[in-house]
């Protein structure tokens, strides 16, 4: 199920509010889990086997490397045992498809491919059930013992399908009791809201741009390149932010406080920045499970450069089963590298307006590397982008700069951190909110019901 | 504290009343405007479900069945309006309160190109014409919004009479409507047809090229039978302040006898739909797989001839002038008529056909290319 969808908004979440409103404190765990599973089972019901057996594996994992506790060498079996059986599960369900395509094309080797659909949200929920397990071993966390408690963690619907990837010791404390406030519902819902509006005004909105723009990759003007690549560097950020919005929103209607995953990630002022503010959730995981384990850069220059191609690779790769995940990936490695090993000093010295485009500069490029999976398309874009065999501007550019004008201004204005300026400037009139709120609700419903242009993104994730 | 209180509550009955007129409104609907029954209530199966339908059918069924949704369909034209845009749901927002549908992105032309080929082939004796008008996208570009893409159709139009058989007449019906378009109206502005007088230019056009006499726009009695159409195009967009079309019609300029399906009319004119939404219809009455219509008294010159047409849509607001040059025209609508062109040249003696598809169609329809 998404979120965007009438039978979401109107049947789902309604029935699961009060169900879960009306029942008393324990037993809100168990409509959780029902409504997260039935959620999950809507579009995918064969998968929702996977996610019953990655809660189980590393629940009973948690469970043993507590018995064992004084026994190390039993408690790293467990959590081998964790890692390799969720890998497993991303390897053939994610990624089997594409070894064997790519195999395949050697020759000699002819490999059928089952061509299995990707099970939706897997990425999400392995590495949530991998964090688990890694922080019992570390004991950063206790053993979870209510099995039901562990997977409504695992399975919560909100966060599900696209997260923010929730560690269990962000919501360990609340999955056993939580506070449930009006502020925190109201303020919830109305995060809610804004991330629908992002969602399906912004994101799917200006998405059209660049699927326009992608499907004359050839023949594009100088401009029109640009503007397209802008265009998917918004649909990206609204579609994905707008997601984490409305999951932390719900979050809050339950009780629970997500982690962040975005903070207006397009005013860094460098890579290294801007991958602190964009799905922090996930480049945390990378840090704190693969990096720092690793040595991070504590082992000397070269085994730092070594370690952050490991973990930029992963990251790549995560994204999607298709080698220009990993180019992406690879990319980003190689900037962060002579960001952090040769550029330090220069970037120091520069103004901040310099070093802030020269970011956003490198993010587009990475963004159509990240777009276009087909790599020859790919080449044609970022030929269109560095050079003038299409002309520098033409009659396309300005039709789409006055079809799209005003989303693109509006989606620049919230780029930037203006609401949390104005909130400490202006004093909050709550009803004026109150008015702006429901009518973007309304046009979010709206565009909703338009429907005709509705993707999502994640199912490749 | 109140506040709060107050807005929650009103969005949840608000949220509650949505829900429960969509779940009790009428199980059968006819969407009025998009011209179709409402999707039917999704069936509960496993089957369904681990298919992924019931997931598609429920959100159908919901959205068509909301409550005001009609009205919210214009608002969200006039949000769009708002925001500056060009294009709403595949229409160009034109000059001169056009609606222009983008050009279709298929290209199946050459199917259809083939298919007539090979039709010719198989009946070498027949007189063929082929006729295939480009749309309101290329006929009036110079309404489209500043660097609109206009699609290629002008090009598709040359590439379609240079493959076509020599043998078969190719009728330039777009430069008689590039002419005519100086002159008249001749594509409704709320709608994807070319209007009476696009259909009487093409006309003309296929008089010249057969050696007919060509005819006056003055010998004709041309009246307005309405003053109130909002077509298809209209439909997707949903503007509440489109203005409405006329539509005009051209008397039958001799007497027929016209045999549709299931009944025999007088008339090649259906005023019922004029006072419905869907007043295109008016013309051959919508949609039949197949039409005869025979001249009471055969003028000489028309006398032992039988036109086939075999078409889309276009051809419903043009037949009526050829009425007077054929004793006897059998209309086919391929996409309904099953059971093939060749049969009923073959049976009914047919002598001349005509192929009339507006490009639109051409590109868009691969299963044009089993017309015979």
């Amino acid at each position: 199920m998404v979120f965007s969808s009438i039978f979401f908004l109107f049947f789902f979440l309604p029935a699961f509010f009060l169900c879960y409103y009306l029942v008393p404190g324990k037993a809100k765990n168990v409509i959780l889990l029902i409504f997260s599973l039935i959620f999950y089972a809507w579009g995918e019901p064969k998968y929702v086997i996977l996610l019953v057996i990655s809660s189980v594996v590393d629940y009973i994992n948690g469970r043993m490397m507590e018995k064992f506790d004084g026994n190390d060498r039993t408690r790293k079996i467990f959590l081998i045992i964790s890692i390799v059986i969720n890998l497993s599960l991303l390897g053939i369900f994610k990624y089997s498809g594409l070894f064997i395509d790519t195999l395949d094309l050697i020759p000699g080797i002819n490999i059928n491919n089952p061509n299995l659909p990707l099970p939706i949200g897997i990425s999400f929920f392995t590495f949530q059930t991998m964090s688990y397990s890694m922080d019992v071993f570390r004991r950063d966390v206790k053993a979870e013992h209510n099995f039901l408690d562990y997977m409504t963690y695992v399975s919560m619907f909100p966060q599900l399908i696209a997260g923010p990837i929730v560690r269990y010791a962000d919501v360990g404390k609340e999955l056993h009791s939580r506070k449930i406030s009006l502020d925190k519902v109201t303020s919830g819902f109305i995060r809610f809201g804004m991330g629908l509006f992002k969602k399906v005004l912004i994101a799917n909105g200006i998405g059209m741009l660049w699927d326009e723009c992608l499907l004359n990759a050839g023949s594009l003007s100088f401009a029109t390149a640009w503007l397209g690549a802008v265009a998917f560097a918004f649909k990206i950020y609204f579609d994905f932010s707008g997601y984490s919005d409305m999951a932390i929103g719900l979050g809050k209607m339950m009780g629970f406080d997500y982690p962040e995953n975005f903070n207006y990630p397009y005013m860094a002022d460098s890579v290294t920045d801007f991958w602190r503010r964009w799905h922090i959730t996930l480049s945390s995981w990378f840090k704190s499970y693969v990096y720092i384990p690793l040595g991070g850069s504590r082992k000397g220059t070269a085994r730092t450069v070594l370690n952050l191609i490991i973990v930029w690779g992963l990251t790549g790769f995560w994204h999607g089963a298709s080698w220009n995940y990993l180019l992406w990936g690879a990319f980003f490695a190689l900037v962060l590298i002579l960001e952090k090993f040769v550029f330090e000093g220069i970037l120091k010295k520069i103004p901040s307006a310099v070093r802030h485009i020269i970011t956003l500069f490198l993010i587009l490029i990475s963004w159509v590397i990240f777009a276009v999976e087909d790599f020859s398309a790919m080449g044609l874009y970022l030929r269109s982008m560095f050079s003038f065999s299409g002309g520098i501007a033409d009659g396309m550019f300005l039709y789409y700069l006055r079809d799209y004008g005003f989303i693109l201004i509006i989606a620049g204005f919230l780029s930037c951190p203006v609401y949390p300026y104005l909130r400490k400037k202006v004093k909050s009139i709550y009803w004026a909110k109150c008015i702006v709120f429901a009518v973007l609700f309304l046009i979010s419903v709206v565009f909703l019901l338009k429907n005709t242009y509705n993707p999502f993104l994640y199912f490749r994730f | 504290m109140r506040a709060k209180k107050v807005m929650l509550i009103a969005i949840a009955v608000l949220v509650a009343a949505c829900a429960i007129m969509t779940l009790f409104a009428p199980k059968d609907v006819f969407l009025d405007k998009e011209n179709r029954p409402a999707s039917s209530a999704p069936v509960f199966s496993f089957n369904t479900l681990f298919e992924g339908k019931l997931t598609e059918d429920t959100e159908d069924y919901l959205v068509d069945r909301f409550p005001g949704r009609e009205d919210l369909m214009s608002l969200y034209a006039l949000i769009n309006k708002a925001m500056g845009k060009n294009k709403v749901n595949g229409v160009y927002l034109c000059g001169d309160g056009y609606y222009i549908e983008e050009p279709a992105k298929d290209k199946n032309y050459s199917k259809l190109v083939n298919a007539v080929n090979e039709l010719k082939g198989k009946n070498p004796s027949v007189r063929f014409m082929m006729m295939t008008p480009p749309t309101a996208v290329s006929v009036l570009s110079d309404k489209l919004p500043y660097g609109a893409y206009g699609g290629s159709q002008r090009e598709d139009y040359n590439n379609i009479r240079n493959s076509l058989d020599p043998d078969i007449d190719f009728i330039d019906c777009l430069s008689a409507l590039d002419e005519a378009a100086t002159k008249w109206q001749v594509f409704y502005r709320t709608d994807h047809h070319w209007t009476t007088y696009g259909a009487f230019a093409a006309y003309s056009e296929l008089c010249r090229e057969e050696g007919f006499k060509v005819p006056d726009i003055k010998d004709y009695k041309i009246e307005e039978v309405s003053d109130s159409f909002l077509g298809t195009v209209d439909a997707k967009v949903s503007d509440p302040f489109a203005v409405p079309d006329k539509i005009y019609a051209a008397k039958e300029p001799v007497s027929v006898t016209v045999e549709y399906q299931g009944h025999t009319e007088s008339s090649l004119y259906n005023a019922e739909y004029l006072s419905q939404r869907d007043k295109y219809s008016y013309f051959l009455d919508n949609i039949n797989d197949r039409i005869t219509i025979t001249q009471n008294d055969p003028l000489p010159d028309a006398k032992g001839k039988t036109l086939l047409v075999i078409k889309d849509s276009y051809a419903n607001c043009f037949v009526p002038f050829l009425t007077e040059n054929y004793e006897k025209i059998i209309v086919l609508d391929t996409r309904y008529y099953m059971y093939g062109a060749s049969s009923v040249i073959e049976q009914e003696g047919v002598t001349d056909c005509l192929i009339l598809y507006n490009l639109n169609t051409a590109d868009k329809d691969a299963g044009l290319a089993g017309i015979y």
